[in-house]
């Protein structure tokens, strides 16, 4: 899963999108994030079909 | 989906909803570092430097994070937990409650500073705090949180908000 648009340094800014919500990964605010961040924590049983 | 993957399993003392144990959490993040992008560790954690060793054997990149939902620490001190988060992680990552504008000043101050020492991203917490999420990668900060719907951290703006914000300061072009 390792993306090309993660340079080997993070120097630009980019906007993380966090969700609490598996399902609000189809949400259309998507396209204005540049990385995701998934909270195991608060995803509870259903973080594996977040990253499967 | 598309886009590069954060996973965290944040625990309880920095802010977190984890019910499980420490040993629980740690076998999550070492399962599942193959298959994301980056992870983000707190720096408290204390089974940290084998989580990022293995991160760094297989590429994923790390964040080493510290999150305090009840003040703003000093500059020093923060400047302390960044140059530490540095030597473990390839991005440090500060989140702080503040009791005053004054308080997000020196989050800024923070980050500005550090950011010469690597890469790193730092937010003031709360409605207070809230507009560092936009103004800090003005000085140095390289990740800005924001919601995707539901937030997950207090003073979160909508990710659509933030890239307007970012755009205003020439800091995104689209």
């Amino acid at each position: 899963m390792h993306s090309t648009s993660l340079n080997e340094e993070v120097k630009m800014v980019q906007i993380v999108g966090s969700v609490a919500d598996i399902s609000e990964l189809c949400s259309e605010e998507l396209e204005y994030a540049d990385l995701i961040e998934l909270r195991i924590d608060l995803l509870g049983e259903r973080w594996g079909d977040a990253v499967a | 989906m598309g886009l590069p993957i954060i996973i965290t399993c944040r625990k309880k003392e920095e802010g977190g909803e984890f019910k499980g144990g420490e040993v629980d959490r740690k076998k999550i993040m070492m399962d599942i570092l193959d298959k994301v992008d980056m992870i983000d560790v707190e720096l408290s954690s204390t089974w940290i430097d084998e989580v990022v060793e293995k991160a760094r054997e297989i590429g994923t990149r790390t964040i080493v994070s510290y999150h305090n939902f009840v003040e703003t620490p000093t500059l020093d001190e923060m400047m302390n937990i960044f140059k530490k988060e540095l030597e473990k992680g390839d991005v440090g990552k500060i989140a702080v409650m503040p009791h005053n504008k004054e308080d997000t000043l020196i989050t800024i101050h923070a980050v500005c500073r550090a950011s010469h020492m690597g890469s790193v991203c730092a937010m003031s917490m709360g409605e207070i705090g809230a507009p560092t999420r936009i103004i800090a990668p003005l000085y140095g900060s390289v990740l800005t949180y924001g919601s995707l719907g539901k937030g997950t951290a207090p003073g979160q703006y909508p990710v659509r908000t933030l890239r307007e914000g970012l755009k205003i300061l020439g800091l995104k072009s689209e």
